[in-house]
């Protein structure tokens, strides 16, 4: 730290003739006066003629940037990168987007604009101590006096300046030594900071290992351990250890419809589609389709699935000659009840819906393989509204 | 013509277009309106006596030299109660969505609404509309009338009687929106539900208390009178502004968000209503007339320490209130979007009726509440 003259302090007793003494000063001074308070003093920064904080732009910056990057991810993962069907809603749901772009938002604006803005622009990080920090002052100007600094290089610019500031009432100065210049101050310290970074480190695999002991030493029960029946879980109440039950041979659950083919085949020659081929079934088909089935068959029914290659299961193409002729008893059945390592819907999608997907299968194969009088009778008629993946909800 | 012949004229033309209405037949719609325009100036006089509570709960300072100006508004009170007495003819004579013959049928059928039932009996809801203006008449006699009082007597006893009364109050207060969210908004669509429905209630209430505190400043400084307010005070209440504006939008989209996100039925409904047809330009207004314009017009510092600018965004929250009632009771009528000479008639004569009963009562007593003993403290503070 050099030695030479840095600022000369003025100690005031309130606010109010503090900022007298400012307008006293500020002919003669102008640029070189600060203040020093033990709180923040609104409209003081006008007194000073200080240039409006950076702070607030970079704010308003970072945050319009989040709101940017959140919504624009969101969007992009959602609609182009991993499309993937969320309870039948479309894939650009904003809605579902609000509250991440929130919190992106205020991290940015606040964690990184605010506090990190604030660090640098106004406590002039890397510097992390100032000459005024070691004056005989600085402990009352915490408490209860009010300083105005004023800037000199040479110590007849302090002789002066200390006059000046008695003369604008101030009961008390002090000379301060040293300087602010980049480099010349003492920078943060190495040593702490290596310290807590070793510090941060040692803690995170501690609570690492800890927490995998936590398993084996248990000191508390925790709610996940409980002796109720959990499905796919072995359970002692039952003689044959199992958690899940079978239904009683010649029942038919409450709610449930009595299957009584056992094989597509056999649905095939008992069962017909009882809706008619509407284009509010189709529409209802199509909706379906590309909740339940569409990640396997694929948009078009030809069993490109959108799974990724990790899966090896081969899903069905619905176009094969077999399925074109197969009626749509075989469809429903395939459906209910699953096939190969199809799991059954008749769980998930209520029987009308199944129905539908199966209107909704034959359009597709009449579609992918359509003759030049389908052509022309498409041509003909009118666009059926059939229901479009966008729209609002 | 003076200013104060405005208010007066535009009373006379919506009273006219309202006999109108009236004899055009449409009482449903007649009664619509009523309610719109009726719950506005109910909003303010609810937000004023709400800020009047919080002040002495809180035992804040920096508010009690514009005290008087919600202690004012919210004499309306009386006025009030009469218009909701004619309110509760209106819809009970099959305005209310509870009270319409179809629903009342159906809560004698549907067993799912047998506890609904009780809820909307005709007994009980005159008891409770009773209760709830009994609460509101005389917590603003206490507080309001007494703090008149004190101007007189001086008597510091009178602030501490304040601040105890306030925290029973804030319980009652609660519980009174509530009530009143439930049988005039939300039962408009009795067969919908949402939980988080009074406290969205709530905040446009206290943003309809907060805009016509910062109007009845601006009417009193053009005046001359009010000086004591700087705009220290000013950026205070912007500030009260700026919050509950945040505030309006966050719980709005998570009763939005909850209710698209579960899609169950019997909730999205009434949602839908509102985002098809003719609605969807109103609701997609809404957000950006109550939180985006506010928003970003609050986060100024000078807009929030003049009076004048920060009065044409008080003016603008009042403005997105009527339009959040509107969009909350019309749609339930099934008419699609109704605005004619008849929602204007209504809007003139409202308009006209609360500029009146402002004016006239932001004349009684004194500008200062003089007897506070915190008085000198609010008159020195300072940010």
């Amino acid at each position: 730290m050099s030695d030479r003259p840095f600022l000369v302090l003025g100690l005031f007793e309130d606010a109010t003739k503090l900022v007298h003494a400012i307008r006293a000063l500020k002919p003669a001074y102008g640029e070189k006066l600060e203040a020093y308070t033990p709180y923040p003093i609104h409209g003081i920064e006008k007194e000073l003629g200080l240039p409006k904080s950076h702070v607030g732009k970079i704010v308003l910056t970072l945050g319009l940037s989040g709101l940017t990057l959140a919504l624009g991810f969101q969007s992009w993962v959602f609609t182009t990168d991993y499309q993937i069907q969320f309870g039948g809603k479309p894939y650009f749901s904003w809605a579902s987007f609000v509250p991440i772009v929130f919190e992106v938002t205020v991290l940015l604006a606040c964690i990184i604009g605010a506090v990190f803005g604030m660090l640098v622009l106004v406590n002039k990080l890397p510097h992390y101590s100032h000459p005024i920090l070691s004056s005989r002052s600085m402990p009352k100007i915490t408490r209860d006096r009010f300083a105005l600094a004023v800037s000199v290089d040479t110590a007849e610019e302090a002789t002066a300046a200390e006059a000046a500031l008695r003369q604008a009432g101030a009961p008390e100065t002090e000379l301060v030594h040293g300087t602010d210049e980049l480099g010349s101050g003492p920078l943060l310290p190495l040593k702490p900071v290596l310290a807590t970074v070793i510090l941060c480190v040692l803690a995170g695999l501690g609570t690492w290992h800890l927490q995998r002991l936590w398993n084996k030493l248990p000191l508390i029960s925790i709610m996940d351990e409980q002796t109720k029946v959990v499905p796919f879980r072995a359970n002692g109440f039952y003689p044959d250890g199992q958690s899940m039950r079978q239904a009683v041979a010649g029942t038919v659950a409450r709610g449930a419809q009595y299957v009584a083919w056992t094989s597509p085949e056999e649905a095939g020659t008992m069962l017909s589609n009882p809706l008619a081929a509407d284009s509010v079934v189709l529409a209802r088909g199509r909706r379906q389709y590309e909740t339940h089935c569409l990640v396997c068959h694929g948009q078009l029914g030809d069993g490109k699935k959108l799974l990724s290659d990790k899966y090896t299961g081969a899903p069905a193409n619905l176009h094969q000659a077999r399925l074109k002729e197969a009626p749509d008893g075989h469809f429903y059945a395939v459906i209910s009840a699953g096939k190969n390592t199809m799991a059954g819907y008749g769980k998930d999608i209520p029987a009308a819906d199944r129905w539908a997907i199966v209107h909704y299968v034959r359009v597709l194969q009449r579609a992918l393989d359509a003759s030049d009088a389908d052509v022309q009778v498409a041509a003909s008629r009118p666009v059926a509204a059939v229901g479009t993946q966008g729209g609002t909800h | 013509m003076g200013k104060s012949t405005l208010p007066k004229i535009l009373m006379g033309l919506g009273a006219l277009g309202m006999a109108g209405a009236w004899l055009a037949g449409d009482s449903v719609r007649f009664s619509a309106n009523w309610f719109v325009w009726s719950l506005l100036l109910l909003a303010v006089v609810l937000g004023s006596l709400f800020i009047i509570a919080l002040e002495h709960l809180t035992r804040a300072q920096w508010s009690i030299v514009l005290r008087r100006v919600p202690e004012r508004l919210a004499g309306m009170l009386p006025v009030l109660a009469l218009l909701f007495a004619v309110g509760a003819a209106l819809g009970l004579s099959g305005a209310f969505g509870w009270a319409t013959p179809a629903f009342r049928e159906a809560l004698a059928t549907e067993p799912h609404l047998h506890g609904k039932a009780i809820w909307f009996s005709t007994p009980f809801f005159l008891g409770r509309l009773v209760f709830i203006f009994a609460v509101w008449l005389i917590s603003w006699k206490l507080l309001a009338g007494g703090s008149m009082k004190q101007d007189e007597s001086r008597d510091p006893r009178f602030s501490l009687f304040a601040k105890r009364f306030s925290a029973p109050f804030m319980w009652l207060f609660a519980i009174s929106v509530s009530i009143l969210a439930v049988d005039w908004l939300m039962g408009m669509s009795p067969r919908w539900f949402s939980t988080i429905f009074g406290v969205y209630i709530f905040a446009g209430v206290f943003l309809s208390g907060l805009a016509a505190t910062v109007l009845g400043i601006l009417h009193l400084k053009k005046q001359g009178r009010l000086k004591e307010v700087r705009p220290d005070h000013l950026y205070s209440l912007g500030g009260f502004l700026f919050a509950f504006t945040v505030f309006w939008a966050y719980i709005a989209f998570s009763q939005f968000m909850l209710i698209w996100y579960a899609n169950l039925p019997e909730e999205t409904f009434w949602f839908n209503t509102r985002l098809t047809g003719g609605w969807y330009p109103i609701t997609f207004v809404l957000p950006i007339l109550r939180f985006l314009i506010p928003f970003f017009a609050l986060l100024s510092r000078e807009v929030k320490m003049d009076a004048k600018r920060l009065s044409w965004v008080a003016a603008l929250v009042l403005v997105g209130e009527v339009i959040d009632l509107y969009w909350l009771i019309v749609p339930e009528l099934g008419q699609g979007v109704l605005l004619g000479w008849q929602e204007l008639a209504f809007g003139l004569f409202f308009t006209g009726l609360g500029l009146t009963l402002a004016e006239a009562r932001l004349n009684v007593g004194k500008d200062l509440p003089e007897g506070d003993p915190n008085l000198d403290a609010s008159l020195h503070y300072h940010l």
